[in-house]
């Protein structure tokens, strides 16, 4: 929830009544609205005292707080979400993906993960993939593991997650890759070590074992100054998952807890060793409200069904998904290709498109903008009836394409085919299937009744 | 962290399915999916779906997979229990789009329900006359025999769930992805059916299908439920997952994308509320019960 400029106003000089106009505006009411706005800074209020613009700060700081890993294009930005569950507003910002290699690993090993960095899918009109590589130093030799380091920074510009035990370790890691703004992991035993020697803006990750002690040894990287921190409790099961990360969430938001406002990491390649349930443990943690889950490996299917899930649960439940209205050709759709109608919701046109591709058969898919509304919703509101299909129909001048004339209606408005055919004079309308499953065996059909018929 | 704990003030009851040495309870949550942390997380049941009929369409890989049983019903129901740990038997009436006589279909529901240990959920084809015809026929050969029947519709619920009331069974009512038309649905039942004895069907999408509609439906009913002690909720929830990831293009290319579907898709809608899971692999039921149980 954010501050109100009311509430604001009250810790300005004067109670806010002094209305010396030096930051430029009219009023302190009027400063008040651009703070809670975020489009003035406190620093331009001379007066204001120490203690009042602490107490401002803490007031317009997010429940959790915003951090970003890496930089430029693949930075990773996580955490500043409002609600527990997606349908109250939706959920922001997706977890960052992170595979892991050690410094021990052979030469095959990261040599095959870095190629799976540079895997990427494109869906919904966005390009995703994988966004960070977590290193853990296993070999204890810090010179080995910044060679690792180097290596990686070389050889993909995905965001780095520094882990090692060994403060020297993770220290030599940290000075060699400080421009990429790695995300450096410090636990209960070594961050006195390495806190110091971080810069004020680094992202630290407080590694612990269990809600009570992640919340202490970020309260501690706090009180260094540390304030970019993400939360490791070291969920290990489900059912761990599970509690830390409601806990986190409601402490943050609904109890304003500090030390729990931070975005969290979940380390699925430490609860299972096993590729499935890693994978499983992945898409509860997208489900659940980590800001990045990292797994050991990833094979492509793994890959396409988290990245697909991640963009699902972080779809926002306010927007309608939709994809531009236009024809769409498929398997080289010529003169003799069928010719489908349907709505321009997301959801609809991947079903109906991924049949389509199925079939072999050459089709123009005609997408009528209906607002990303599905056929039936679409119906019923006006938006997909007879005469904005025979717009479409007309506007495309779809009759240029094809040598038949011969149009194909989701099944579910078959009740539109009599009208239709009033408003496309010289138009054969065809019902077709209800469910998108169904098209292959209604396309093979109508070919062979075309055929026969020729 | 005790102080952020929460108590809610509903929850779902236990319900019971099955006869006497081979009952199986489901619900009887007081809290939210997975909370064990701060109450008493439902009981969950991973069931396996068998078709009545040879399943011609589903893909290539599970007729294969199925291929020796597949043509009986008994067989299929008593490998997936024996040999897979099915925790209950999902039994699609496929022999309906034949157009069977309802006893004839009734009599090997009941062939299925007897030589299996674990309660059956038998399933109509989702047309409302059709469905009205023969679940009734079903509820009077198997009476007392404590199935799951469904679905009922807001069309034909007097119908199915008057006769699965007579005979001591209870229904899954199943309504298009919407809380509101869930809680009309119930109140509708809730006139002449305990509402404890119905389990909320919200229809189910796969992942990258429209899984977030599916999550944040059932997620939604189960808040209302436990959150907001909305007496008109207080039904476990099913997830037919099986049939919608087995039509996934991902899933008709290739049998292990196929399972990759089936478990993510479980496994998030497990996570939003989901008391039943039904799925068509076993590979999936083993992963998924790796880990939730």
């Amino acid at each position: 929830m954010p501050a109100k400029a009311s509430d604001i106003q009250k810790l300005l000089p004067e109670s806010g009544k002094k209305n010396c106009k030096e930051c430029g505006l009219a009023t302190c009411f009027a400063f008040a609205m651009k703070v809670a706005n975020a489009g003035i800074s406190l620093e331009k209020c001379t007066y204001l005292s120490a203690e009042s613009k602490a107490q401002l700060e803490d007031m317009l700081r997010p429940p959790i707080s915003l951090v970003t890993i890496g930089q430029g294009a693949r930075a990773v930005v996580i955490g500043d979400e409002e609600v527990m569950f997606r349908h109250q507003k939706t959920f922001l910002r997706p977890p960052g993906l992170a595979l892991q290699m050690a410094d021990t690993d052979s030469e095959e090993a990261v040599a095959a993960k870095l190629a799976k960095l540079a895997w990427q899918m494109e869906r919904l009109e966005k390009v995703s993939r994988f966004d960070l590589v977590a290193l853990k130093c296993s070999s204890g030799d810090s010179k080995r593991y910044a060679a690792l380091v180097q290596r990686v920074m070389a050889e993909t510009d995905a965001g780095l997650i520094l882990l090692a035990d060994n403060a020297d370790c993770l220290l030599l890691a940290y000075e060699a890759s400080k421009a990429r703004n790695p995300l450096v992991c410090v636990t209960a035993d070594n961050y006195l070590q390495v806190a110091s020697r971080l810069d004020k803006s680094a992202a630290v990750c407080a590694r612990a074992a269990g809600l009570e002690a992640a919340a202490d040894l970020a309260g501690k990287l706090l009180e260094l100054g540390l304030e970019n921190l993400v939360l490791d409790p070291g969920s290990a099961s489900l059912a761990d998952l599970v509690r830390d990360q409601t806990m986190i969430r409601r402490a943050a938001l609904q109890h304003k807890f500090r030390p729990l406002g931070f975005p969290t990491i979940f380390f699925a390649a430490a609860a299972a060793s096993d590729p499935d349930r890693q994978l499983l443990l992945a898409v509860a943690g997208i489900a659940k409200y980590a800001g990045i889950i990292v797994l050991d490996d990833v094979s492509p299917e793994a890959f396409q069904v988290l990245l697909m899930a991640r963009q699902d649960i972080y779809t926002d439940p306010r927007v309608a998904p939709t994809v531009e209205s236009k024809v769409y050709s498929f398997n080289e759709a010529d003169q003799s290709a069928a010719v489908l109608v349907t709505t321009n919701f997301a959801l609809t046109y991947y079903a109906v498109a991924g049949e389509t591709e199925n079939s072999k058969l050459p089709v123009y898919l005609l997408c009528q903008d209906t607002g990303g509304l599905c056929v039936l919703a679409a119906w019923s509101t006006g938006k997909f009836v007879p005469e904005t299909i025979a717009e479409m129909v007309k506007k495309q001048a779809v009759a240029d394409k094809v040598t038949h004339k011969q149009l194909v209606l989701p099944g579910y408005v078959a009740r539109l085919k009599g009208e239709l055919e009033d408003e496309l004079p010289g138009w054969e309308i065809l019902v077709g299937p209800r469910e998108a499953a169904d098209l292959p065996k209604f396309l093979q059909e109508l070919k062979k009744r075309r055929d026969s018929a020729a | 962290m005790g102080k952020f704990l929460e108590k809610y003030p509903g929850e779902i009851k236990e319900l019971r399915l099955g006869t006497e040495g081979k009952q199986a309870v489901l619900g009887g949550q007081n809290t939210l999916p997975f909370h064990f942390f701060e109450g008493r997380p439902g009981k969950l049941k991973l069931a396996l779906e068998v078709t009545d009929s040879e399943p011609s369409d589903w893909t290539p890989a599970l007729q294969e997979f199925y291929a020796d049983v597949k043509s009986s019903p008994v067989e299929w129901a008593r490998k997936c229990v024996d040999v897979f740990g099915a925790e209950m038997i999902f039994l699609s009436l496929n022999s309906m789009e034949k157009d069977l006589p309802a006893a004839e279909i009734a009599a090997g529901v009941k062939r299925v329900a007897e030589a299996v240990r674990v309660p059956l959920a038998v399933f109509g084809l989702g047309e409302k006359e059709k469905d009205a015809a023969v679940l009734p026929v079903v509820a009077s050969v198997c009476s007392g025999m404590n199935l799951l029947l469904g679905p009922v519709l807001k069309d034909n619920c007097q119908e199915i769930a008057a006769a699965a009331l007579e005979h001591g069974h209870a229904v899954i009512a199943q309504i298009p992805m919407d809380i509101n038309l869930a809680k009309d649905l119930n109140i509708r039942l809730g006139k002449f059916f305990p509402l404890d004895r119905v389990v909320i069907d919200p229809l189910t999408c796969a992942v990258g299908y429209g899984l977030e509609y599916a999550f944040s439906t059932m997620e939604r009913i189960r808040l209302s439920a436990v959150v907001h002690d909305d007496k008109t909720l207080q039904s476990p929830l099913i997830a037919r997952v099986g049939k919608e990831a087995w039509k996934t293009k991902e899933a008709v290319q290739d049998a292990g994308k196929g399972v990759l579907w089936e478990t993510a898709t479980a496994f998030t809608l497990l996570l939003a509320g989901a008391d039943i899971v039904t799925l068509r692999h076993p590979e999936s039921l083993q992963r998924v019960r790796a880990l939730v149980h």
